[in-house]
């Protein structure tokens, strides 16, 4: 959030009139090592968690969330864009290997995650 | 310096809806109304026409502001900012007139006006009286009363004709693009709902508000007299092919500067309707946005701190003022009597706006659609569902353990937009055209979302499987729907955002644009790339509302970075470098041509903005990178058509 928040800053540096955009994003579940996207095999790659990742994959998921969120609410950031709806679609089950990922907001039903209620509901306490 | 409004005589209303509507741009149509019974009574004498409005007068009080003879008709701000410098009582049209006419001698009046008041609650058969001719019975005017003064500049929220009906009435009006230099005043705290300028019209303080000399230059002013009309629509997103080349006038600029030499003056206005209300609500939208381009304290530095409110820098009481505004009462006050127009109508007309200049097939039935639209009708289909809500006053929610109940979510886009306080703030996904059908992706993308972007549909190679036809540019050249145009159609349809994704990325160029022969004939090579390279972005233009550069270059490895930002073995880049040439040009070449194009289709960067769409920002060394080929495009970026071009940076936030 850091970094990206540096990012933010570095355009906004640059010159008043750039705008920044949210244009693709999404939070793995895996938390990969530089070389896994080089090799893309497992390892170095993280193991497929299958269809019942561990709960608290949903946690750091959702404080991730919410923390991006908050890092977005400055002037220059004009539009924020998830790469895609729910998780029964997305490419992070290809990329950058053959896994179950569950990168978005919504679950592969549709209903709202904790990453959502952490996003849309200030209030709301992380399970 | 300012310029006289266009004026028009008696245009009927096939003109007035295909020619001067869609134009959006301010115009006097003269001599309109001047067979309308209170016009002939205003011209009998002031008398005459108060005994006129008197004869409708219902008796319910209305909005009186009155101000003391020492501001000499100028109602603002006091001095110090904490009030205002007149008052607000309540009194009845009939003897507000009586008021007006009393004073009528008197060479130091008291400043008096009736605020903007629906005749169809307090003059109810005026309008039966009195048609205009232009407007459906659905729309009742409004009336205005006062005597010799100068209303501030503001944004009017509606698109408005005036019609001076006794007295005399100057117009100043500013373009949407002036609004920096307007000096916008607090958006929470101001006379009587939109936000003012803080620059004097009467007396310009050029010394305290530099930059407000270009704003006036930049306007346009008419003086009207009784009879005459002047319609200044609001509505950037109405620009036409037909005004394709021409600025577009309107979205926020309303401002109206009155000075009335009789003593009573009435003026008409539609009232505010559904498809005018998203115009000039998109139009103040966007002022706000235009405005967070700017740090906070920059900007807003001719407002005391303690003034700026949601304009200044974040802060609890900025997010709180924030929060005010979208709550539904805040909203009632500032869109007068339509929460539902700001409600719903932000978007939409964006979409409406992208699709006006969109080639596809279903565009003849989706514009007639859109004409049929009545006001009760617009809100209809704009706000019907029941959608777009706001948040429950307090969150909460389930707490402890396991989730809310998935129907007790808010929509995203309502809580972000009130969470960052911009009103429109395109809240987005990406998705495959299936989505804009299937469940529960449809369900989700309307209740939450704002703005779509094609995660494939629009890359170069599915969209582009075929070379056009000598002469042509593909894109238009299909019959059937394509998979992008199923996507611009949705999101029409619903009223979101359509980001164009993406005019060149390296791994999805047609192989067609690369043929030939670089070795033997490097020149006419190259150049034939760079042809295509202008067909292919002129093909697209049509039909985003943000095309995006996509990733063109990048560093070939996630986390090493080259001496050279750009990406050397991206086929543009090999083949612009053909030959000798200077690779990099295919950059600048594709923003320039995106520029041409967005141009020829009548938009600007308020409206369409290209981006230069990268991942991996968040990392040092290659948001140096980025950085690099951004100021290489702006630096690039010398021709005339593109001095515009709203080179945006992208960020994107893969795992890790």
């Amino acid at each position: 959030v850091t970094q990206i928040t540096a990012a933010f800053q570095a355009v906004e540096n640059l010159s008043s009139t750039l705008e920044n955009h949210v244009t693709e994003l999404d939070v793995s579940i895996y938390l990969d090592p530089a070389d896994c996207f080089s090799a893309r095999t497992i390892p170095p790659c993280m193991a497929d968690y299958g269809a019942n990742p561990p709960a608290t994959v949903a946690t750091q998921q959702a404080t991730l969330y919410r923390a991006l969120y908050n890092a977005f609410d400055r002037p220059s950031v004009t539009s924020v864009t998830s790469w895609g709806i729910a998780d029964n679609h997305t490419w992070l089950n290809t990329f950058p290997v053959n896994r179950t990922n569950r990168p978005l907001l919504f679950d592969t039903a549709g209903n709202p995650k904790s990453a959502f209620w952490a996003v849309a509901d200030s209030s709301f306490v992380i399970p | 310096m300012q310029t006289q409004i266009l004026v028009r005589h008696g245009p009927d209303l096939k003109a007035f809806r295909e020619e001067i509507l869609p134009a959006g741009r301010p115009v006097v149509l003269k001599d309109l109304v001047k067979d309308w019974p209170a016009v002939r009574a205003g011209r009998d004498s002031p008398r005459a026409l108060a005994d006129y409005l008197r004869g409708f007068d219902r008796g319910k009080q209305v909005a009186v502001l009155e101000g003391p003879p020492s501001i000499r008709g100028h109602f603002f701000y006091r001095d110090d900012m904490r009030g205002m410098n007149f008052e607000r009582r309540p009194a009845t049209i009939s003897a507000t007139i009586e008021r007006l006419l009393a004073q009528a001698s008197d060479p130091n009046p008291a400043a008096l006006y009736i605020e903007s008041t629906p005749t169809s609650e307090h003059l109810p058969a005026f309008a039966g009286e009195n048609v205009n001719p232009l407007l459906p019975p659905a729309i009742s005017p409004r009336v205005w009363i006062g005597n010799t003064l100068v209303v501030q500049t503001h944004f009017d929220l509606s698109s408005n004709i005036a019609c001076v009906v006794g007295g005399r009435r100057r117009f100043t009006l500013f373009p949407p693009g002036q609004l920096p230099n307007l000096y916008v005043g607090p958006i929470e705290f101001n006379i009587s709902g939109p936000p003012i300028s803080m620059v004097s019209l009467r007396n310009p303080d050029f010394a305290r508000f530099p930059r407000f000399a270009e704003a006036l230059a930049a306007s346009q002013v008419a003086e009207l007299t009784p009879g005459t009309r002047s319609s200044f629509l609001l509505g950037g997103g109405i620009t036409s092919r037909r005004w394709s080349r021409s600025m577009c006038w309107p979205t926020t600029g309303g401002t109206t500067r009155a000075r009335l030499a009789h003593r009573s003056t009435a003026c008409c206005t539609p009232s505010c309707h559904c498809a005018t209300c998203r115009r000039a609500a998109r139009g103040v939208a966007h002022a706000v946005r235009t405005l967070r381009i700017h740090p906070g304290d920059e900007s807003m530095a001719h407002l005391p701190r303690e003034q700026r409110g949601m304009l200044g820098p974040p802060s609890p009481e900025r997010a709180q003022a924030i929060r005010a505004i979208l709550a539904p009462r805040a909203i009632h006050a500032i869109m007068g009597s339509d929460p539902i127009c700001w409600k719903t109508g932000l978007t939409p007309f964006m979409a409406r706006s992208a699709h006006e200049n969109y080639e596809g097939p279903d565009h003849e039935a989706v514009s007639r659609r859109d004409e049929r639209r009545t006001d009760r009708d617009a809100q209809r289909l704009w706000c019907g569902g029941g959608d777009g809500s706001f948040p429950p006053p307090s969150g909460g929610g389930g707490g402890g353990g396991g989730l809310p109940p998935p129907s007790s979510a808010p929509a995203l886009k309502t809580t972000l937009a009130a969470k960052y306080g911009v009103v429109d703030f395109p809240v987005g996904a990406a998705i495959e055209p299936s989505s804009t059908t299937n469940s529960p992706d449809r369900d989700i993308l309307l209740k939450h979302y704002s703005s779509i972007t094609a995660e494939n549909a629009m890359k170069p190679t599915p969209s582009g499987p075929t070379r056009p036809a000598p002469g042509r540019h593909f894109a238009a050249a299909t019959p059937q729907l394509r998979p992008g145009d199923t996507l611009a159609a949705f999101a029409f349809n619903n009223g979101m955002q359509l980001r164009g994704h993406t005019l060149l990325w390296h791994q999805t160029a047609p192989t067609w644009f690369f043929a030939g022969d670089p070795v033997n004939d490097p020149v006419s090579y190259r150049i034939n790339v760079q042809q295509r390279l202008r067909d292919y972005i002129f093909a697209w233009s049509s039909t985003s509302q943000c095309l995006r550069l996509g990733r063109g270059q990048r560093s070939g490895q996630r986390h090493a970075f080259d001496a050279n930002p750009f990406r050397t073995n991206s086929v543009w880049y090999l083949a612009y470098g053909v030959g000798g040439g200077d690779p990099r040009e295919y950059v600048r070449d594709a923003f320039l041509f995106a520029t041409q194009a967005r141009d020829s289709v009548g938009k600007n960067s308020s409206n369409m903005k290209l981006m230069l769409n990268d991942y991996n920002t968040e990392l040092a060394g290659k948001r140096d990178n980025v950085l690099r080929i951004v100021q290489y495009v702006m630096n690039a970026a010398t021709a005339p058509t593109s001095t515009a071009s709203a080179t945006s940076s992208t960020c994107s936030s893969t795992p890790t």
